[in-house]
């Protein structure tokens, strides 16, 4: 079977309407993937396993249903990958670690990965991550750091930093990644994709690895906003087999996006989202303001004690997930991720429970702010991607640690289970940043509307990579 | 006696909760792991002196 270079490096939903059209096929398409994957990917170290038998098999399923005269689904033949925390069938899963390696196989594919199978996608392989998902800089001591594919040199952002990698540099148009306190939201930055971190207990997370019930979301990637929104349109609905997630009808957006900002009441996030960061950061963010019309700039109270708790709370939770694993495999840890483990796994319980009660008043401050506003526009880094290996940078002429300063934006908003979709907003140097669009709870659809609006506007939007 | 408050003794803390929940440390991670209990425990401040009423529920509530 021939490859379709043409679609090498095309959106999802031109591939799709393209194999529904039959001006290629599925099987076309997965060759021009799997050539690509195979090209770069020693560059940028996005993928841990590339499945190439089963996306053959995906890809000819779709052409025989197309051929035997049967509807294809919203994403017939694209090509896709997820950040290996997701369940692949036949694989281990390994949340990016060297202990999971000796886990049995899957036995099923992870909920969200039936999800894309039924709309018609083809997987392509698991992904590089930060180790058990604790990290923002999308380094690996087991596997390698994924790549910048603006700047080999510099961070993908963690923890789905292969998710950002393959699709900031056009390995794949669509990824899956998971976001407990910034991990969709930073490689998005990094790279310059699109991502959203839905609502709490809007996707089902089944048959994922967790990290922290508490705040573990899992989302979608793409280049462009209507691709972002047909993937997750694919990924809705209830799911009894994860606890969180919620039994409320799907909500889909696609048909919204024509929609734009129009009627949308958007303003700046400032207080703490106006401090510590680098001119790149607010560029973007007076970038987007301007074209969203957003004038006021609002603030939400005590975000600091929200980030201190929400630091507290994947701490404990962590450490109380990893325990055994603690005790077993010292040794077979990324340092990096077992000392801060160690001290989770110590904390006083009544920070823990302190914690989730600032969580509800949290919550309720921010339900009041939405209360007059849709759309609340922040950075979603501070900086653009550092250097791989960087230790520290500084930030409000003050040097600190670069691990656990990269979510300073991110983790007070995953705190309370807002949907964001970051939206890529390319500034002057070659290394991109992005900005979160945040709404009110369950409420993803102003948010894509208002990333909708700034595509349209030509200020969002996804980077020609340099590999 | 002086009225400045008393700073915690973190190692000897780290070390008694460790040995409670049956982990292991090797002495060259240990000033790692001192450095993120003290920035936990810092954070922690900032979290246990903020006033909330007996009443304040936990976020998740659990449903039976």
């Amino acid at each position: 079977m021939s490859a379709a270079p043409e679609y090498a490096t095309a959106t999802a939903l031109t591939i799709a309407r393209a194999v529904q059209d039959g001006r290629t096929t599925a099987r076309a398409v997965t060759e021009a993937a799997l050539a690509r994957i195979t090209a770069l990917d020693s560059s940028l170290n996005a993928f841990t396993a590339v499945t190439a038998a089963r996306a053959r098999a995906e890809a000819d399923a779709v052409d025989a249903a197309r051929a035997a005269g049967r509807p294809l689904g919203p994403l017939a033949g694209v090509p896709y990958a997820v950040k290996n925390l997701f369940d692949l069938q036949g694989l281990p899963t390994l949340a990016g670690s060297r202990i999971n390696r000796d886990h049995p196989p899957a036995a099923r594919d992870a909920a969200l990965v039936e999800r894309f199978h039924a709309a018609g996608a083809v997987c392509l392989g698991a992904l590089n991550m930060g180790e058990y998902a604790y990290d923002f800089t999308g380094e690996n001591v087991h596997d390698g750091a994924s790549r910048n594919p603006h700047d080999l040199g510099h961070m993908s952002g963690g923890s789905s930093g292969g998710s950002g990698a393959a699709v900031g540099g056009r390995l794949v148009p669509l990824a899956l990644g998971s976001d407990t306190n910034g991990s969709i939201r930073v490689p998005s930055s990094f790279c310059g994709i699109f991502g959203i971190k839905p609502t709490y207990g809007r996707l089902s997370r089944a048959r994922s690895f967790p990290f922290v019930a508490s705040f573990d979301h899992l989302g979608p990637f793409a280049r462009t906003v209507a691709d972002l929104a047909c993937a997750y349109d694919a990924l809705l609905g209830p799911d009894p087999d994860d606890a969180a997630c919620t039994d409320r009808p799907a909500e889909p957006v696609s048909a919204r996006l024509d929609e734009g900002a129009a009627g949308l009441r958007i303003a700046v996030l400032g207080g703490w989202f106006a401090q510590l960061g680098t001119p790149a950061a607010y560029g973007a963010v007076a970038k987007a303001a301007a074209a969203l019309g957003a004038t006021r700039t609002v603030e939400l109270p005590e975000v600091g004690r929200a980030r201190a708790s929400a630091y507290i709370i994947t701490m404990a939770e962590g450490a109380a997930l990893h325990l055994e694993r603690l005790r077993r495999h010292p040794l077979d840890f990324d340092p990096a991720v077992r000392e801060r483990l160690l001290a989770g796994a110590v904390l006083p319980a009544a920070w823990v429970v302190r914690a989730q009660k600032f969580r509800r008043w949290f919550r309720d401050a921010a339900h009041a702010l939405f209360a007059d506003w849709d759309v609340l526009i922040a950075p979603a880094t501070p900086v653009v991607a550092p250097l791989s290996g960087q230790q520290t940078f500084v930030l409000d002429g003050r040097e600190m640690l670069v691990r656990p300063n990269i979510g300073i934006y991110t983790q007070p908003i995953s705190f309370i289970g807002l949907p964001v979709v970051a939206a890529p907003i390319p500034g002057e140097g070659k290394l991109p940043i992005a900005v979160q669009l945040i709404a009110a709870p369950w409420r993803e659809d102003a948010a894509f509307r208002a990333a909708a609006a700034l595509e349209a506007a030509g200020v969002a939007f996804a980077p020609e990579p340099a590999v | 006696m002086a009225d400045e408050p008393r700073l915690p003794d973190l190692p000897a803390y780290l070390d008694a909760a460790l040995a409670l929940v049956d982990l292991p440390l090797e002495p060259e991670l240990r000033p790692r792991v001192l450095l993120h209990l003290g920035l936990a425990a810092a954070m922690a401040g900032e979290v246990m002196t903020f006033p909330l009423s007996d009443e304040a529920e936990p976020a998740p509530v659990y449903q039976p």
